[in-house]
Parts: structure tokens; sequence; C-alpha cells
């Protein structure tokens, strides 16, 4: 309905409103009454309202029909589900979990591995994680190579010394060999020498020897084959 | 004997008492059956709507905090139930916009109890948006101020005089109808 329709004014809006409130002053009284029989529209929606109130007041209450309440509401199950609202606090927490899953981000994955549930953050923190591993074991592989590398020159390094020593040590023995034989083989020479020298010292005084006794002073025929022999 | 008042037996009902909530019910139950009743037009369903009601009052009878009237506040949680039994029976349709119910079938359950008069208006009742039909009966039937009914409904007060008279109107012209 037009609110022009409704309003009688400020002050007949008032005055319907506290007549129907039964809280009408003298004075309010008075314009009600003054409205009523000069406002054709005000006494309409007053007798509108008068007949409502007796139809209100005459209206036969409707006996309640029977419905089983003690049941209802005396049993100890829904005086507990009232008392302790368990179904609620758990509907909450589910709903809670459900939004964090769904702000975290979180996704369920199937296969062949199983279920398995990530979350954005915690994928970006994975790779983090993955990254700082890889990292990590490079650093350790170079550590571990260079390790690998310094333990390769020292033992090079003492292979080469133990070859050097060996190296010089061989020689050496070869040289006091060498010259062992040298010396040996010189000591024979001189030991022959000298046998030669005494032979001829020999050869020599016998010759001097026979000349005194009157025999030629040639050289004997074996004198010749001896030397020969030597 | 002496007369508990609202306000004591829902915090005794509060605290555990069966006596103390069914007191409350018996005190409360014709009332908010007859407010059902002529809020849907129908014995059974407005048997339902009560048990709906009571149900919710029920478990909400913590929350009240006694800062209003126990009433006010019953009939506020039994709008709110009536507002829900209008959209679950129209499947979400505007409230507003409902056409009104068959008058012919909804009260012969009523009659068997009820005078011509208050037949005629139980049906008459019916012609009536939901909004409208509201506040004729917490004006006429509860007896509350403007105020009251403005903050049940959750609307202001010029809104409840505006359906207040609309609603008077179109209640006449029904009741006229269902003289003839």
């Amino acid at each position: 309905m037009n609110p022009s329709d409704n309003s009688f004014g400020y002050d007949k809006d008032d005055i319907f409103a506290a007549w129907l409130d039964r809280h009408l002053t003298e004075e309010e009284q008075a314009n009600f009454e003054h409205f009523y029989s000069t406002d054709q529209a005000f006494s309409a929606a007053v007798d509108n309202a008068k007949n409502m109130r007796q139809v209100a007041q005459n209206f036969d209450s409707v006996p309640v029909p029977h419905w089983d309440k003690r049941r209802l509401f005396s049993s100890a199950s829904y005086e507990r589900i009232r008392t302790t609202p368990w179904f609620s606090i758990a509907a909450m927490a589910m709903s809670v979990g459900a939004m964090f899953l769904v702000l975290s981000g979180t996704q369920l994955r199937i296969d062949s591995e199983g279920v398995t549930f990530f979350s954005a953050t915690s994928q970006a923190s994975l790779n983090a994680l993955v990254d700082e591993k890889l990292t990590q074991f490079h650093s350790d592989n170079q550590v571990l190579l260079q390790n690998y590398a310094d333990a390769m020159k020292e033992q090079q390094e003492q292979s080469a010394v133990a070859l050097t020593h060996y190296l010089l040590s061989s020689s050496r023995q070869e040289r006091q060999a060498d010259f062992a034989e040298l010396v040996s083989f010189i000591n024979n020479q001189r030991q022959d020498d000298q046998r030669f020298m005494t032979r001829q010292l020999s050869s020599l005084q016998r010759e001097i020897n026979s000349i005194g006794q009157g025999y030629p002073s040639t050289m004997p025929a074996n004198y010749l084959m001896s030397e020969e022999d030597e | 004997m002496f007369t508990k008042r609202d306000e004591t037996l829902v915090k005794q009902a509060v605290k555990g008492s069966d006596r103390a909530w069914h007191l409350l019910l018996t005190r409360y139950e014709k009332p908010i059956f007859n407010y059902a009743l002529r809020m849907t037009g129908n014995a059974d369903d407005g048997a339902d709507l009560m048990q709906d009601i009571f149900i919710s009052v029920y478990r909400s009878l913590t929350q009240y905090k006694g800062d209003g009237a126990f009433k006010s506040w019953l009939y506020r949680i039994a709008h709110f139930r009536c507002v829900e039994y209008y959209r679950r029976r129209k499947q979400w349709v505007d409230v507003d916009s409902l056409p009104e119910m068959e008058s012919d079938a909804c009260c012969h359950d009523v009659a068997l109890h009820s005078n011509r008069q208050s037949k005629a208006l139980i049906v008459a009742m019916q012609g009536l948006p939901l909004t409208q039909k509201a506040v004729i009966e917490l004006k006429f039937f509860g007896h509350f101020t403007f105020e009251d009914i403005a903050s049940q409904l959750d609307v202001s007060v010029n809104t409840v005089k505006s359906r207040l008279y609309s609603g008077l109107s179109k209640l006449k012209l029904e009741l006229d109808n269902e003289s003839f």
C-alpha cells in the first residue's frame, strides 16, 4: 500500500499508535476523537483496528493437540545434546579444519605409492629443502673430491720419492758391484803380471846363471811358446 | 499459589530443571500453538511449527540473557521458525510474494473447537502476506508494542505501522468476503 494511504501525518500516526497501545493521554484522547470525527481515513483505520481487536478478543483458542513433550524434552540424551553441544563443537572443529586446508592450499594426491597430502606452502618449503640438500650434496662432493685429489697427489709424491730412493739405492749397489768387479779384475791382472814378471825374472835368472856356467845366451824355445800362451 | 516469573523459570531450566522447563512449556504452548495455527492456517502444520519453535527455544535457552522479556524473545524465535516454515514450504520463493493458501481445506480441524468468527479469521489471515500477518498477529494477539514488534522482526517502527495499516485494510476485505 502507498505510504500516503497509511499515513495520517506525524500526529495522527502517533495518536493512532498510542491508541492501539492504550497509552492515550487526555490531550491525545481529545485529538483522537477529533481526528476520528473529521478524518475519514483515520476513522476507517480505527474501525478496522477496533474490529480486529474485538475479533482477537473473541477468538476461541484452539486446544493444543496431544504431543509427547515429556519424552521429547526430558530424555537424558536430549539433555546432553543441549548442555554439551558436542555435535556443534565437532562441526565447528571440522569447519575450521576445512578452512585451514582450503586456505593453506592443501591438495590430495592419489597415485600408485598411496595417498599423499601436500600443500602449496609445503611444496615451496619442500623445493627449498631439496635445493638446500642439493647444494649441501654438491659442496660435500667438492670436499670429498678435493680430499681424494690431495690423497692421490700425496700418494704420487710418496711413490715418486720411493722410486727415487729405489733408483738411487739400486744404482749405488750396481756401481759398488762394478767397482768390486773392476778391483777384482785389476787384482787378477796384477797377479797375472806378477806371475809373468816372476817367470821372466826366473827365466832371466836362469839365463844369467847359465851364462855363468857356459851355456849360450839365446832364449830357449819353450820361452817363446810360453810367451804366446800368455 | 505464587507464579514464578518467566526469567526465573528460564534460569532454573538452564541449570537442568526439567520441571521449570515444563512449566514454561505449559505456560506458552497454547499461545504458541494458536500463533502457529493462525500463521499456517492448518492445525497439523501449526502443531509441527509449535514443536519446531519449542525445540529451537530449548536449544537456545542458554543464549537468553534476560535483557528483555522472555515472551518477546520467544516470539522472536517463533517468527524465525515461521519464516523458515514458509521457506521450506515454498522452496525458497520470496515469502512476500507468496500466493495465498487455499482457504477451503485449511481449517476443518479447527472447526471442531472454534466458533465461526474465529475460523473466519484464520481463513482471512491466510490471505495476507507473511509480513503483514506477523505484524497483526503480534499486535492483536501478542499485545506487543510497536517497538517490540519492530525489534522482533528486525524492521523499523514505521515499517511495522505501515504493514499494520495495510494488513488491517486487507484483512477487513478478507473477513467481509468470508462473511458472505
